[in-house]
């Protein structure tokens, strides 16, 4: 076994600080392997979104911790885990919206020098053609699918070795979803893993090596990503398959 | 990095700009003392709208009391010159010192706050300013004021002095607002204001360049600041942290187009000539007037006169054909 290249031990999360603030994540363990796949599914409200931005840096943890490469994330603020190789697709994805997609690109790899992050642009360029056809338009009126696969380039751009993808497939057309899954696939045939978080278990699973299930704001369930999607406990219950 | 199509201000039209700058420098050498005067205050509002331009504009944060530099650069060269007899370009200096140190001293608890509570923050730091510069008598003659020694040279010389200094003043600022709208900085600035989780989440760090477009946007207002104090020879808490600066400064700042390069120049140059010819009549209304002129362009001219133009010119190319 090796060691864990991204782990979540006992983390509570949720969003605000002091009298204000809102758990919705308790003692959540968690474990990534370098390369590896994982879905995170879980239903609206379960704290997925929650634990992602608690993840980048964005939200601080209530309780446990985030390690990284076996380190502790604790100090380290959400710009600078992005150099750690930690890269997050956040939730609506967050484009720069009156930049074009080019720039939209450049300035996910902003920690980069110009020859660097001109080699990253031709890659994910390689990766997504569609963005390449769409360089020069403003990213603010792509179409949802392409919206998302520039926020994955953008993500791409600083060659994390842990892209972290929260509601991968939201108001996206199947046929669409199926292109993104492709890109996942080479993607992490590159090396790079994966945390997929979405609210389709079928979606989310698929290509994934294991999985986790969370309801409201705890995992219950977690293991190989074929039997996760073959229990009928989970079907029943959690996903409504 | 990224350098292809920047949003504002392509190319830097050189030639009708030096053009442009070439006739208001040949107007200071022409014009009489109450026109030099008229125009060396558009420079000056135009200064402070390109400072208000650099922190809302590019980065996104209302920094409705960016007057607070503009009182304290006047503050530093008034203090530096009348009590410490130090020449003017000295006194700039200090000016610029003062303004930057106090942004990144106050940036970094103020840039907590996002929005309404950051422009309300900024209110409250220009009237806690002001307050301790009213108070502090010692140092600041209180209510009383400061007067700078009176310059030696006649009317007429002094008044072409300041147009120039005050002209080169708002090219600076207004190149480095063109330099803002191209390099590594300017876009960081310009991803904060799209989105700034998403700006942090792709490895950019908010506070230092929130803080650092504060500064910079600081350093412009605090020398636009010491500049009039030395112009106008006087200074005290209520005329140079007086909100008006502020308001005038964002009315011009809309006007022009947030994030635009010359806009805010443009802006400054016909508010200035509109205000001389139709508000000198209006003196009790002028803040009403200003107050409603906020209301009407943010409501319909959310671009600015930029936005405006961009509208016009299909239609009238539509009427044309």
């Amino acid at each position: 076994m090796t060691a864990l290249l991204l782990s979540l031990e006992r983390l509570g999360a949720g969003y605000g600080a002091g009298h204000k603030a809102l758990q919705v994540v308790w003692d959540v363990d968690l474990g990534l392997h370098a390369g590896e796949w994982v879905a995170l599914v879980g239903a609206s409200g379960a704290g997925k979104s929650a634990l992602v931005r608690t993840i980048a840096g964005l939200n601080r943890p209530f309780s446990g911790a985030v390690r990284f490469s076996g380190r502790d994330l604790a100090s380290v603020p959400a710009h600078a885990r992005v150099r750690l190789g930690l890269a997050a697709v956040l939730e609506g994805r967050r484009l720069f919206t009156g930049m074009s997609v080019r720039e939209n690109l450049l300035l996910g790899a902003y920690g980069a020098t110009s020859p660097e992050a001109a080699e990253r642009l031709a890659q994910v360029e390689t990766l997504f053609p569609l963005l390449a056809a769409r360089r020069d338009q403003i990213a603010g009126t792509l179409s949802g699918g392409e919206q998302q696969m520039c926020a994955i380039g953008r993500a791409l751009m600083a060659e994390p070795r842990l892209l972290v993808i929260d509601e991968l497939s939201l108001g996206l057309a199947p046929a669409v979803v199926d292109k993104l899954l492709d890109a996942l696939i080479a993607i992490r045939e590159a090396g790079t893993a994966l945390l997929v978080i979405d609210q389709d278990a079928g979606i989310a699973l698929s290509g994934a090596d294991r999985a986790y299930v969370m309801r409201t704001g705890r995992v219950v369930l977690d293991g190989i990503a074929d039997d996760v999607l073959g229990d009928p406990h989970l079907q029943r219950e959690y996903i409504g398959l | 990095m990224p350098n292809s199509n920047p949003e504002p201000g392509r190319l830097f039209p050189a030639v009708p700009l030096a053009a442009a700058a070439a006739a208001l420098a040949a107007a200071g050498l022409i014009l009489d003392v109450y026109w030099l005067r008229i125009l060396t205050g558009a420079f000056l509002f135009a200064t402070v709208a390109q400072s208000i331009n650099i922190i809302v504009g590019f980065t996104g944060y209302p920094a409705f009391g960016q007057v607070v530099f503009f009182g304290l650069g006047a503050y530093a060269v008034a203090i530096a010159t009348a009590d410490l007899s130090t020449p003017l370009i000295a006194a700039a200096v200090l000016a610029v010192a003062v303004g930057a140190l106090f942004a990144l001293v106050c940036g970094p608890p103020l840039f907590r706050l996002r929005g309404h509570y950051f422009a309300i923050g900024t209110l409250g730091l220009n009237e806690a300013t002001k307050a301790i510069a009213a108070n502090w008598t010692r140092l600041t003659g209180g209510g009383a004021g400061i007067s700078l020694p009176l310059p030696t040279g006649s009317v007429a010389a002094n008044g072409r002095v300041f147009f120039y200094a005050f002209l080169v003043l708002m090219l600076a600022a207004t190149a480095a607002v063109w330099r803002l709208g191209r390099n590594r900085f300017g876009y960081a600035c310009r991803a904060i204001r799209a989105d700034e989780d998403g700006a942090e989440a792709s490895g950019i760090n908010p506070l230092f360049y929130k803080t650092a477009a504060w500064t910079l946007s600081a350093v412009f207002a605090a020398l636009a600041g010491g500049f009039y104090a030395a112009w106008q020879n006087y200074v005290d808490p209520s005329t140079v942290f007086d909100m008006d600066i502020a308001v005038k400064g964002f009315v011009i700042f809309l006007l022009g187009g947030p994030g635009t390069v010359f806009g805010p120049v443009i802006a400054a140059l016909a508010l200035e000539l509109v205000s001389t010819a139709v508000w000198g009549n209006l003196l009790t209304f002028h803040l009403g007037a200003m107050g409603l002129l906020i209301m009407l362009t943010v409501l319909y001219l959310p671009q600015g006169f930029p936005g405006l133009a961009r509208r016009v010119r299909p239609a009238l190319s539509r009427a044309g054909a």
